[in-house]
């Protein structure tokens, strides 16, 4: 028996004991080979182990315990490994004495060199012959380091769940069949709750994958991909957003989901679109100071040549090409200063074939002293209102009516012109006004580039800004301008409005529209490349 | 060089025709105005020019089929072609290296608008010179 052990230890009885020190394979017992000594066995146990008696004195400590807690034989558990003076509240081994359960709970205990270990503690009785509690073995395994790791997990999980939810950008996580399966906070917000939804269908209202899909790219190859794309919100808003898609994998590297980030750079891209007209208004302003100062500058030698020759016909003639000059400056300037201005459009309930009859009688008798026949056809039938900024729209159609005037003055190959201003009203769809003339028609090489660099189609005459200024426009009021033209028949601009107006954030009423502002398949002349007006981007 | 030498403006804008023509007149030349392609081909074929002063950019890429049509008939393809590129419509590096690259066909000089007189006719002067 070991020393100090009152009692036989069921564990280690002779007969187990005499099965010890044997090296594994061998037969059960072998004679002659000494025991090992259960004194030593009790030492070598890993962890912390103490055997106490009914009143919680230690009577036997392992090797480790000693080390750690110092000799604590005779002392009392609670005063030996936590410093205390009295029992611990609900202490488990005078439970276990009491109830003779063994039992386990996790307690902090405190060495001889003051430093704190945190132990899971096991708890078994002791029994007499009888079967009587004598006494009871703690083992404490010090479980310091795992609780350790433990914290610093349940940290990382309460950033990552920060972050997930806190970060101001969209993440959804989705499984491979894009069915989203986690959002966060600010997806919720703006996209509503989407679970157990398909991704395409809650940020598009598809009913298939988009084609370019990064989720899918990523699934493929598990690289992150990234793409732009636009989506709407649960308000209807449409939003340009760089999308991020990366794997999400299992701990044994499968890819089991995709985390998809997404930011809004509706913004940006606003930005970008000002931007680019700015450098194509600057690029075009220097063009039409070009144009000004080529006639300009011819008509006064024109004019000086003529003074010097006697020729009054020259004379005059010089005096003109000055004049339009000079008019186009005038033009100039009222373009740049339209263009320049950060206007607010201001919408007003109009009825869009009064609108068409003011722009027609602004131009009626100019068209008749020319000789060119200019008609007005309204809409016949239901006459509805619509939301629109009356002294944009009228300078849109103006500019339009212009163009198609001086199309036709440029078309010396027919006896005879005639112009349409057309309004048509498509009901919830919105109203469109139609300017047709029957001039030689605009040139593929000027159509392919009168979006990109707004040149003017219109040759020396005209700023080139007026393309600008009615590309603006139509942007504002979120409508859209088609083009149709043939040579030698003639050209047909359309521009189309929804009814209502969208704000930059929410739809106030009618249909959606795309904020970029020009959507050349609406006006269903989808076939002719945009012409005389913008083409949009893209 | 001759005087009085005959030059063919060829070019859509009325503006630059009568610039241009007055231009010259002032300086001893000859000009006659063809407002289309068209127009400056019947010119031609009633009478051969000492030089053609010719927009590219007219509409419909005219004035480049023009130019073709001018240096592939051997009536006229001796007579030197200034190009006028259009302020509506840059010409661009490409078209020049283009022309360039025609050796025996290339235009005698490039002008772009706006153009000054003495741009002009200096441009004019040394293209027919050149055919001394």
């Amino acid at each position: 028996m070991p020393m100090g052990l009152p009692f036989r230890l069921n564990r280690w009885s002779p007969h187990a004991m005499r099965g010890l020190g044997k090296t594994p394979g061998e037969g059960s017992s072998v004679q002659g080979t000494p025991p090992l000594d259960p004194g030593t066995i009790f030492d070598l146990l890993p962890g912390y182990v103490t055997v106490h008696d009914t009143g919680l004195r230690i009577i036997r400590a392992n090797r480790a315990f000693v080390r750690d807690f110092g000799d604590a034989i005779g002392r009392p558990c609670y005063e030996a490994s936590k410093g205390e003076g009295s029992p611990c509240p609900e202490c488990a081994m005078e439970r276990t004495l009491v109830d003779g359960r063994a039992c386990s709970w996790e307690e902090s205990l405190r060495t001889s060199h003051m430093e704190t270990l945190h132990t899971f503690a096991q708890c078994t009785p002791l029994r007499d012959a009888t079967g009587k509690i004598v006494g009871a073995v703690r083992i404490c395994s010090d479980i310091s380091e795992l609780r350790r790791v433990q914290r610093q997990l349940e940290l990382s999980q309460q950033e990552y769940k920060a972050l997930f939810q806190g970060v101001p950008c969209y993440i959804t996580i989705q499984d491979r069949d894009f069915t989203i399966i986690k959002t966060n906070r600010s997806f919720e917000k703006d996209f509503g709750r989407a679970i157990g939804r398909k991704c395409f269908e809650t940020y598009k209202g598809r009913a298939s994958k988009c084609e370019t899909c990064p989720v899918e790219k990523t699934f493929d190859d598990g690289e992150i991909h990234f793409s732009e794309e636009t989506v709407r919100a649960k308000s209807g808003e449409a939003m340009d957003m760089i999308v991020y898609a990366a794997p999400v994998r299992d701990l044994s590297g499968r890819i089991f989901a995709v985390m998809e980030m997404s930011a809004n750079i509706s913004t940006v891209k606003r930005l970008q679109r000002e931007l680019a007209i700015l450098g194509q208004a600057v690029a075009v302003t220097a063009h039409s100071i070009k144009n000004i100062l080529n006639g300009l500058q011819g008509g006064a030698y024109v004019v000086q040549s003529g003074l010097r020759r006697g020729d009054q016909l020259l004379a005059r003639r010089g005096w003109e090409m000055v004049k339009e000059s000079v008019d186009l400056v005038g033009e100039f300037v009222k373009d740049i200063l339209l263009i320049s201005k950060q206007r607010v459009p201001q919408y007003e309930d109009v009825m869009a074939n009064d609108l068409a009859r003011q722009v027609w009688n602004l131009f009626e008798k100019r068209f008749r002293d020319l000789g060119i026949e200019f008609v007005l056809e309204p809409d016949t039938g239901s006459h509805e209102a619509i939301s629109l900024d009356p002294k944009g729209i009228h300078t849109v159609l103006t500019n339009l009516v212009a163009n198609a005037l001086d199309a036709c003055l440029e078309d010396k190959g027919k006896p005879s012109h005639r112009v349409v201003l057309r309004v048509s009203d498509q009901g919830s769809d919105g109203v469109f006004f139609e300017v047709q003339d029957d001039g030689g028609g605009i040139p593929s090489s000027v159509r392919e580039r009168l979006f990109k660099e707004m040149v003017s189609s219109k040759g020396s005459r005209g700023t080139g800004l007026g393309l600008l200024v009615t590309h603006k426009i139509v942007e504002e009021h979120m409508g859209s301008l088609s083009l149709r033209s043939e040579k030698d028949e003639g050209t047909t601009v359309r521009v189309s409005l929804p009814r209502g107006h969208l704000t930059s954030s929410s739809l106030v009423q009618g249909t959606h529209q795309s904020p970029r502002g020009l959507d050349i398949s609406r006006a269903g002349l989808r076939d002719a490349p945009a012409s005389r007006m913008a083409q949009p981007e893209g | 060089m001759e005087t009085n030498a005959k030059v063919l403006i060829i070019d859509d804008e009325p503006e630059t025709t009568t610039y241009f023509s007055t231009v010259l007149e002032d300086n001893g030349f000859a000009p006659r105005s063809a407002h289309s392609a068209d127009e400056g081909l019947a010119v031609l074929k009633e009478e051969k020019p000492d030089l053609i002063l010719l927009d590219l950019m007219m509409p419909y890429k005219t004035g480049v089929n023009l130019f073709n049509k001018i240096k592939k008939d051997p009536r006229y393809r001796d007579v030197p072609v200034i190009i006028v590129t259009g302020i509506r419509d840059r010409f661009s590096e490409d078209h020049r290296a283009f022309f360039d690259s025609l050796r025996k066909s290339r235009p005698s000089a490039y002008l772009e608008k706006p153009v000054e007189p003495e741009q002009l006719i200096g441009a004019v002067k040394r293209s027919l010179e050149a055919m001394d």
